[in-house]
């Protein structure tokens, strides 16, 4: 439909009407074509029966979001950078872009997640290699537990070969913990050093995961704590 | 229900996200993986009609159009009764006819142990001894074995593989590393004239082999075709003496907690468990003599490491001499009278890697009793580095074309391997 007013629209925008062209073409040459056209105008009513048209339009963002991948790998996937541009395509935060060429590695923030065939409860993983990651300021270690790997963020003095816990349990005692354990806070001494800290159980680290960062954990109150 | 829409809806079927939360649940879940357009959309739920168990629900299914008020039909899948070959979908795993509830863990030339040796002698019951057996060892040493001008053919088969056969200034790994094994056995082959009994042996290329056993509740798989194999017509003698296999009984196994032994294995559900050596029963060669296995991607992220080189050349020896045993003493699990001997040697063109695998027993159940032995020789180079093109620094050339660092002791103990149960 939009085609056909298109076309009757252009149609109705010759230069000369139909009739007028015919004795022209036979009669006159090609220069004087051109004269007769300036003196005979179109007339107005044949304009008017016709809607205006748009001859540009403004093209819409095709946005796609580089993050399609639903399955947890290991190996570094593929990113694209957003150069500050949100999904309209305009920027919308200024002074991002640019730089060396990325590619993201999937970094487990939730350590207590135990492999689908495991027993539930504390379980350990070994270090196998600590690695710079392009994508933030901390290093990322890759652990093995069980048949599964995954990265994490790794601690200051994490090194190959360590053995590390991942447990959910809260006993009476406050556990003695070592570097780059994970416990709940309630299992924790008040004084502790942490990092990656989650706000509920099973939210997945969200606080303290940039290099260098560190709080003390400093919650004095006694009972159970979630 | 029907007066919710959208996000309410959803709100009233789950209650997490309003804050409240469960007792330990938590209101919203750790980070998952994936946009959400790309992600699987969930069916629409179904209405609370259906929940009430012998009611029959009154849909609008007979009226042909959406009538509100009524529930929503649910259909059964609709059955064309043809599928056209380019859409044709797979069956699902579960409808396939192999399919078997107990999971197998699968090694193919592809796999890359993270423990590297030391699971590869878990997953094969064996203990490593490193360097050669002392018998083959001798045949290194030996004079009467060496070629005549044996340092200055093995000179000319490396500048041939890596410059003169191909027309490129620098030839990839893909094009020099299948020429120069391929040259080097033809050298020992041209030893046959001294032993007439090498000509009792024949080369085999992409054979398949598939082997399956049971290993402390795991049951793992030797699948695929990788490299060539040198078979014969008589077996090889065993290398180590009963007193030496029966003191492998006191040998413990490493472990590497917390890291299970069938990391990096293929699990799959679909298997067939039947033992295939690669070659049918009146085949003239069935004895398996040498497996060769070449690393020849050029990427060096693409070319296994030489820790997971030894272990596919462990695993693959392995798959062969227990298809080999199970072929000759039957398929139950024994202590082996006549152990199974097989070698391997496994190389990227420059550094070689040399094994021998004796299979003692076929119980591979247990962690105790005898265990397989294995000697492993690692690391072997051929020359250091071989320079296509000659270094030229200040109009003298500082490096000439050729190969550096050269050691002739890597093909001695090649060509001792060839010879190896012919002498």
């Amino acid at each position: 439909m939009a085609l056909r007013v298109l076309t009757r629209a252009m149609g109705s925008l010759s230069l000369t009407t139909p009739a007028v062209a015919t004795l022209s073409s036979s009669l006159l040459p090609a220069a004087q074509v051109t004269s007769s056209t300036l003196l005979q105008l179109p007339s107005s009513s044949l304009l008017l029966l016709c809607r205006p048209v748009l001859t540009s339009v403004a093209l819409s963002a095709n946005f796609v979001s580089w993050k399609s991948r639903t399955k947890y790998t290991i190996t570094p996937v593929k990113m694209r950078k957003s150069g500050g541009r949100n999904h309209t395509g305009r920027i919308q935060v200024h002074g991002i872009g640019g730089g060396h060429k990325q590619r993201y590695r999937m970094i487990d923030f939730l350590r207590f997640r135990p492999e689908l065939e495991a027993k539930p409860g504390p379980f350990e993983e070994k270090v196998i290699v600590v690695r710079y990651d392009p994508c933030r300021s901390a290093d990322i270690a890759l652990v093995a537990g069980g048949s599964r790997k995954r990265w994490i963020i790794a601690t200051e003095n994490m090194q190959a070969g360590d053995i590390i816990l991942n447990s959910d349990h809260i006993g009476r005692m406050a556990v003695a913990a070592r570097e780059g354990d994970a416990h709940p806070l309630g299992a924790l001494p008040v004084g502790t050093l942490v990092n990656n800290v989650e706000s509920e159980p099973g939210r997945g680290a969200q606080y303290i995961r940039a290099a260098g960062s560190g709080n003390v954990h400093g919650n004095s109150r006694p009972g159970i704590q979630r | 229900m029907a007066l919710a829409s959208g996000p309410a809806r959803r709100a009233l079927a789950r209650p997490g996200p309003l804050g409240l939360g469960g007792c330990g649940t938590p209101t919203r879940g750790a980070y998952e993986w994936g946009v959400r357009s790309t992600r699987k959309p969930e069916p629409p739920p179904l209405d609370r009609v259906y929940e009430i168990p012998g009611l029959e629900p009154i849909t609008y299914a007979g009226k042909m159009h959406f009538m509100p008020g009524l529930a929503r039909p649910v259909f059964p899948p609709w059955d064309p009764g043809w599928t056209h070959p380019k859409f044709r979908r797979p069956t699902p795993v579960h409808e396939q006819p192999l399919y078997k509830d107990r999971a197998c863990y699968v090694f193919h030339h592809r796999c890359r142990l993270l423990e590297g040796v030391k699971q590869a002698l878990w997953l094969t019951k064996a203990k490593l001894i490193e360097g050669l057996p002392k018998k083959v060892l001798s045949l290194v040493d030996d004079p009467k074995n060496h070629i005549e001008n044996q340092d200055e053919r093995i000179l000319n088969v490396i500048f041939h593989a890596r410059l003169w056969h191909s027309t490129e200034d620098t030839p990839k790994r893909e094009t020099y590393c299948p020429v120069i094994v391929d040259s080097l056995i033809q050298l020992c082959k041209s030893q046959i004239l001294k032993h007439p009994s090498l000509a009792r042996r024949i080369c085999a290329k992409n054979y398949t082999l598939s082997t399956t056993w049971n290993r402390e509740s795991f049951l793992l798989q030797v699948r695929g075709s990788s490299g060539a194999r040198l078979n014969t017509k008589d077996p090889l003698p065993a290398i180590a003496s009963k007193e030496e296999v029966e003191a492998t009984k006191n040998h413990v196994l490493e472990t590497f907690y917390p890291i299970s032994p069938t990391i990096d294995l293929q699990e799959c559900n679909v298997y067939d468990v039947k033992d295939n050596t690669g070659f049918q029963e009146g085949y003239p060669y069935p004895y398996p003599h040498t497996l060769y296995f070449l690393e020849t991607a050029s990427l060096r992220p693409h070319r296994l490491q030489p820790d997971h080189l030894r272990a596919k050349m462990i695993l693959f020896a392995f798959g062969n001499a227990l298809a080999q045993a199970r072929r000759l003493y039957g398929s139950d699990t024994k202590v082996l009278e006549q152990p199974v001997v097989v070698q391997s040697v496994g190389t990227d063109g420059r550094v070689f890697q040399f094994l021998v695998l004796q299979l003692n027993t076929t119980d591979l159940a247990s962690n105790e009793g005898v265990k397989n032995l294995v000697w492993v020789d690692s690391d072997q180079l051929l020359y250091q580095h071989f320079w296509c093109r000659p270094v030229i620094k200040k109009k003298v050339v500082v490096e000439p074309v050729g190969p550096t660092g050269f050691q002739p002791e890597t093909f001695r103990k090649f060509l001792a391997l060839y010879l190896h149960g012919a002498v």
